[in-house]
């Protein structure tokens, strides 16, 4: 039967096994190469996202070290986007996902990623880097925070769509 | 209510039931630990899904919980240390209890990650019946304190070379 002084020792024996437990759990991690990091997840989450200049970018870009993302809207990048870019927008988040699993082999393929916006929008560069994050994806993400406009004044290369502009104004709201 | 009184006589002096309650419980404790142990940020995910903890502290649970389950469950399943393993995981169990009640209280459902019972194809999902599973656990593991003897254990198997020594 379990008296009074009995529970005690129990309990403090039941403490211990835990000590016990964590301590061994923290030191096979500590020890262990691939352990887990003990740092705040937000911190943990977010620190692969890194934010480079136009020239950098001209650099990744000229040497097709990157694939490029346009996180704006479909119309956005079908008017003019950065030379061999993909479109993922950003929001809403249905069409982002949709437009992950279309590009996912892209996605992972040898480069790593820059995503890029518009100058005057660019928390959507951001908004998307962090979904890569949080759905798992691991390696670098870059952003290219001057956005297009600062690619169009050093007149980089584009691709651009003049015909859509003028003509289907109108069909870029039914698209969305 | 003699037969039932009976029974309750024969658990608490060590019968089948007792060998199936602590080895089944000692079995689930370190079935589960085994995946958070090898993947320790899916569990991290899924304590964060409770709300409770703080982002600093998340990671220190989510290594700190499968080891104490791990370690009770070997002290369930083998037999020595029993009351102190039943009492350190009635302790995670309340912990669970009560992050489920907190959940529930706000309506809000997912996968408990509590046992990964879900690699065996059961659900998970966050609500009373799981509470309720919960709760019988920790009833059945309340029920070790009372054994005098458990039969098929390392606890029992000292004790009886002791008494044949003596």
């Amino acid at each position: 039967m379990v008296t009074g002084n009995s529970f005690k020792k129990t309990f403090s024996r039941a403490l211990l096994l835990m000590l016990l437990a964590s301590g061994t759990g923290f030191l096979l991690n500590a020890w262990h190469p691939e352990g887990f990091e003990l740092v705040p997840r937000e911190k943990l989450q977010y620190d692969t996202i890194v934010h480079i200049n136009v020239e950098e970018t001209r650099i990744k870009h000229a040497a097709k070290a990157a694939l490029f993302i346009d996180s704006r809207s479909r119309a956005e990048y079908t008017q003019e986007h950065i030379e061999g870019a993909v479109n993922i927008p950003a929001t809403p988040e249905s069409l982002s996902m949709k437009a992950i699993q279309e590009h996912y082999s892209r996605i992972n393929g040898p480069v790593e990623m820059v995503i890029y916006c518009s100058h005057h929008s660019c928390g959507l560069a951001e908004t998307l880097a962090r979904r890569f994050v949080t759905l798992g994806y691991t390696r670098t993400i870059y952003i290219f925070g001057e956005g297009i406009e600062a690619w169009q004044a050093r007149a980089l290369p584009i691709e651009q769509n003049d015909d859509f502009k003028d003509s289907s104004a109108g069909s870029t709201h039914e698209t969305n | 209510m003699k037969r039932i009184k009976r029974q309750v006589q024969e658990y608490v002096y060590g019968n089948t039931l007792t060998i199936i309650v602590r080895i089944a419980i000692g079995l689930l404790f370190v079935y589960s630990s085994i995946f958070k142990i090898i993947d320790p940020s899916s569990f991290a995910d899924s304590i964060a899904q409770y709300r409770i903890l703080s982002d600093n502290l998340l990671p220190y649970a989510a290594i700190a919980i499968p080891y104490i389950e791990l370690f009770a469950g070997i002290c369930l399943l083998l037999g020595f240390n029993i009351r102190p393993a039943a009492m350190a995981g009635i302790i995670l169990m309340l912990v669970f209890i009560i992050a489920i009640i907190i959940n529930l209280a706000q309506a809000r459902t997912f996968e408990c990650g509590c046992f990964e019972l879900s690699h065996l194809g059961i659900s998970e999902t966050i609500g009373w019946g799981l509470m309720v599973r919960d709760i019988v656990i920790t009833v059945l593991l309340w029920s070790l304190f009372y054994v005098d003897r458990h039969p098929f254990s390392l606890q029992n198997l000292v004790l009886k070379s002791d008494m044949h020594n003596m």
